[in-house]
């Protein structure tokens, strides 16, 4: 997540980094709403199928072979859940192929479309990104806010560790584990303490800049509409309508129950 | 200057609840990586700092709308720049609603136990919606939802310890001198 | 332009006013220092002249406080930025955006202007400031001085006619501290009231019109600079030095040829980055070692390495003459980070020092006692640590920094902030410590500290003896007083990267 917060990285190949955060907020809520409603694999099959494209058009192949590995983990786990309850309750396990592949192709057709996202937007970008939705007041400040401090608190946790490594302190899972509330004090004390001081400070400063006082924003830069934000949303549509036209065609559960 | 406004939060508040929503984020984060993602104990913990934070944040702005308006900012933000999925969003605004709505119903945020009220009803009831939103996903096999139960029961729990965790924690404040009576 | 009248101002849950009967006047091309003890009402002076006190903290103000001829209580906090702006302590923590142009941009954006009012606006800030290089620049980036410059560009952009700076120089080495002074005395003679809160004095010995002493919420002294080289007062008052000599230049290099720390052919560099230091050795005593070095000489990367939170690409470090990996470092070693909010977890102040000698195997609770007793703590054992002052929470995690009997101490700009009763204060207390089975290592820009507290420096960038014989263009060499191999100190070295 580093990587994110570097003003001066190198510009990410490819072009969706440069797509507009809008555009790509905009595509995971189609892509949301029609993983939801189509409910048979040919429909699925599509969404996930163009939802890959997507994500491989990040270029960075390493994370995307590593958030497989977890989703095939997290999957692994729940067919092991499924398979253990199987053996008290049979009737649990009385779904199809359709039964098992559908919710799986959701969930992925989920990950194609939010990893991109959070990969290939920059948090200079979101600024920009949040100043041209023309948020109010009440929504954009906090969301500034949590911008700008996201990568203050990760270095403060870094500070924090290294000064409990120091006195000599061990951090570790098992750490963690065998010792909850003593791990909770040492690590999140400073960070409450911390967010206490900054709220303050950063408080007086929204005061005294006069944030809010005035009626309108005007935005001193934003992110500009493109034809590519466009194409990409029409794509996206493009490949939901199909995806539902084969839900009309070859049939699949309705939004509200199973077969 | 063009004409002063008056707002419902003051710029002051809405700087607490980003500031706090950036905490609440990193937080979780931290434990997750430190104690592993799958560890019950950090699955605990993570809801544990969650739940302590956001009662924290209301005891600094007792205002009706302050939970919603932390929910909607913390999962936009987590949409936008964290990779956190959309669909879980209408789950998350109902159940601060109906958080805000049990608060006004029992005398609002000024009664002293209204923010711990408030982050219960937020936490069960999010976590109910949830589910619901899993159920849609999961619909056709719905028994792989019950991979899903435990681990929002032990989150659950963990939120329920928050709520006292939370609690301890502005006395702790109080006995700082950071909060005042 | 500033001007307060009989003010005497409480916070809201005080018994005692803040300020007391106070009457002060900063007018249009004047600068005036006001200085003063901790606590004594300094930055509650502050708060009153930027309306902060009592729009924003309420509590009861009589008297008057004026800015432009207006009563404070007339304007809001933001039309009074427009007139004053402030600078705090650490810019940073005001900053919205995550790059300088927009933070530059950041608060007007809510004023309703125009787009190209508001581009002027901050082409002119930028130009004032000299920020030109870095517009597009992460404030992550950015160093103490320029984070400074950022601040004040960010005031500028609102054509304030006074100015209130709030302990500016904190955090400045003495290099951006003379930039500052250099700044506000263009400033002042462009017309602009200027109204300076410090501990530190010498930075403005030639730029200052006034100084004005506080005490308990009273103005106790008033006059011209001169004032403050009167030795007496400045004890009375608790005040720093009015002069301070560069002890950067005239400090002894370590002489020691067999010291408590030793590090034989020790070479590291940043990951794609020329090396820091390549094959060098030294040794460091017992006792008080400033380390010595312009931004990005590698004086924070060469106390991680030696505290042990990193590992050297090459060579060796030894304890008392023992090779130690970096875990073994750890062991030995203390290490106190500037901000003491990082270091701080338990409910009290005795709670927690005894943490750190358990983890260090002491459970003796006498031990606890002895060390809050030394640091002058033990009236405190109760309190909470995040409601002591800056000094005391200073004092605090040094002295659980301390529990673990390094052999090894290094403090990270512990007089940050302080004012002269509280940093001489930490300093015998830190020097109480330092003895030949401890070296203590410094680093600091504060050079009141340095003046009182080194005894011999470490100056970098360091130098191997191979370097020495074949020296490169750019890079002269010298042979310091007691430096072997030699070590010599580069001030400017506009090729240097900060760490």
């Amino acid at each position: 997540m580093r990587a994110l917060f570097d003003n001066n990285a190198a510009d990410a190949a490819g072009w969706l980094p440069k797509v507009d955060a809008r555009a790509k907020l905009a595509l995971s809520v189609v892509a949301a709403i029609g993983s939801l409603v189509v409910s048979n694999i040919q429909g699925q099959l599509l969404l996930c199928g163009f939802s890959m494209c997507y994500a491989l058009s990040l270029r960075k192949p390493k994370a995307l072979l590593w958030a497989y590995l977890f989703f095939t983990l997290m999957c692994g786990m729940a067919m092991g859940c499924m398979w253990i309850m199987g053996q008290f309750m049979p009737s649990l396990n009385k779904a199809g192929f359709t039964g098992l592949v559908v919710p799986f192709l959701r969930m992925l057709t989920m990950l194609h479309v939010v990893l991109p996202m959070a990969l290939s937007t920059r948090v200079q970008d979101l600024l920009n990104a949040l100043r041209g939705m023309r948020l109010p007041f009440c929504i954009y400040l906090p969301a500034a806010v949590v911008v700008r401090f996201i990568p203050t608190f990760l270095a403060d946790v870094q500070q924090v560790t290294e000064s409990l490594r120091l006195r000599g302190y061990r951090l570790s899972p098992w750490g963690i584990t065998r010792h909850p509330v003593q791990s909770m004090r040492l690590l999140f004390t400073p960070l409450l303490f911390r967010s206490l001081r900054t709220s303050e400070d950063l408080g007086i400063a929204a005061e005294l800049k006069g944030l809010g006082y005035g009626k309108t924003m005007t935005p001193y830069k934003t992110c500009h509409w493109a034809l590519r934000d466009t194409l990409l949303l029409i794509a996206a549509c493009a490949v939901l309508t199909a995806a539902l036209t084969l839900q009309m065609h070859l049939g699949g559960t309705s939004l509200g129950g199973m077969r | 200057m063009s004409e002063l406004v008056r707002r419902y939060w003051s710029a002051h508040e809405l700087v607490v609840i980003g500031v706090f929503a950036a905490a609440a984020k990193v937080s979780t984060l931290l434990v997750a990586l430190a104690g592993g993602g799958m560890n019950p104990v950090s699955l605990l913990l993570k809801n544990l700092i969650y739940t302590t934070l956001l009662v924290v944040m209301l005891y600094r702005v007792r205002k009706a709308g302050t939970l919603l308006l932390f929910s909607l900012v913390s999962m936009l933000v987590s949409a936008l720049l964290l990779g956190a999925s959309i669909t879980l969003l209408p789950a998350i605004l109902l159940g601060a609603l109906m958080a805000e709505a049990s608060v006004a119903l029992c005398g609002g945020y000024s009664r002293a136990w209204g923010p711990v009220l408030a982050v219960g009803v937020f936490d069960i009831a999010s976590r109910v919606c949830s589910l619901g939103i899993s159920w849609l996903f999961m619909r056709e096999n719905p028994s792989l939802l019950m991979a899903a139960v435990p681990v929002v029961i032990l989150g659950y729990l963990g939120a329920a310890a928050g709520l006292f965790t939370g609690y301890n924690a502005v006395k702790e404040l109080r006995h700082a001198g950071i909060v005042r009576q | 332009m500033l001007r307060c009248k009989n003010v005497t101002y409480t916070y809201p849950h005080q018994q005692a006013p803040a300020v007391r009967d106070l009457s002060l006047a900063v007018e249009p091309g004047e600068l005036v220092l006001c200085t003063g003890a901790s606590g004594c009402g300094k930055s509650t002076l502050i708060r009153l002249l930027n309306g902060l006190c009592p729009h924003y903290f309420s509590g009861t103000l009589q008297g008057r406080v004026l800015v432009n001829g207006t009563p404070t209580t007339e304007q809001t906090p933001p039309q009074l930025a427009r007139q004053a702006g402030t600078l705090f302590q650490d810019p940073e923590q005001q900053f919205f955006a995550l790059n300088v142009e927009d933070e530059l941009s950041f608060a007007l954006e809510w004023q309703g202007l125009g787009i190209e009012t508001m581009r002027h606006a901050v082409a002119g800030a930028v130009r004032q400031f000299g920020l030109e290089e870095i517009c597009r620049s992460s404030i992550h980036q950015l160093s103490e001085g320029q984070k400074q410059k950022v601040g004040l560009a960010s005031l500028w952009t609102q054509r304030p006619h006074a100015l209130v700076l709030d302990e500016p120089t904190a955090n400045l080495d003495p290099e951006s501290t003379a930039e500052l002074a250099l700044k506000l005395a263009q400033l002042k003679e462009r017309g602009m009231a200027i109204l300076v809160v410090d501990h530190r004095l010498y930075w403005l010995a030639d730029v200052v019109d006034r100084v004005v002493v506080m005490r308990e919420g009273r103005i106790e002294a008033e006059g011209d600079f001169a004032m403050l080289h009167d030795a007496e007062l400045r004890r009375r008052f608790g005040l720093r030095e009015a002069r301070v000599p560069d002890a950067r230049r005239t400090l002894p290099g370590c002489t020691s040829a067999h010291g408590l720390i030793q590090a034989r052919n020790l070479t590291h560099a940043h990951k794609g980055r020329k090396p820091l230091y390549e094959d060098v050795n030294f040794d460091l005593p017992g006792g008080v070692t400033a380390i010595i070095g312009h931004n990005g000489a590698g004086k924070t990367t060469l106390a991680r390495i030696l505290a042990g939170l990193d590992q050297q690409q090459n060579g060796e470090i030894l304890i008392r003459d023992q090779p130690c990996d970096a875990k073994q470092r750890m062991r030995h070693s203390g290490l106190v980070l500037q901000n003491a909010d990082h270091q701080l977890h338990m409910r009290t102040v005795e709670q927690e020092v005894q943490t750190c000698l358990e983890l260090a195997g002491q459970k003796d609770p006498e031990h606890v006692r002895m060390l809050l007793e030394e640091f002058g703590l033990l009236h405190l054992a109760g309190r909470h640590p995040q409601s002591l002052s800056g000094g005391e929470k200073q004092r605090l995690v040094v002295a659980c920094a301390l529990a673990k009997r390094p052999s090894l101490l290094i403090l990270d700009e512990p007089t940050s902030g302080l004012d002269g009763a509280n940093m001489n204060r930490l300093a015998a207390a830190i020097e109480r410590q330092a003895h030949q089975e401890r070296s203590v290592l410094l680093i600091t820009h504060d050079l009141e500290l340095l003046a009182g507290m080194g005894r011999q420096a470490l100056r970098l960038p360091l130098i191997s003896p191979r370097q020495i014989e074949t020296p490169q263009a750019g890079t002269p060499a010298r042979r310091q007083h007691g430096n072997t191999p030699s070590i010599t100190a580069q001030h400017n070295n506009p090729t240097a990267q900060a760490v």
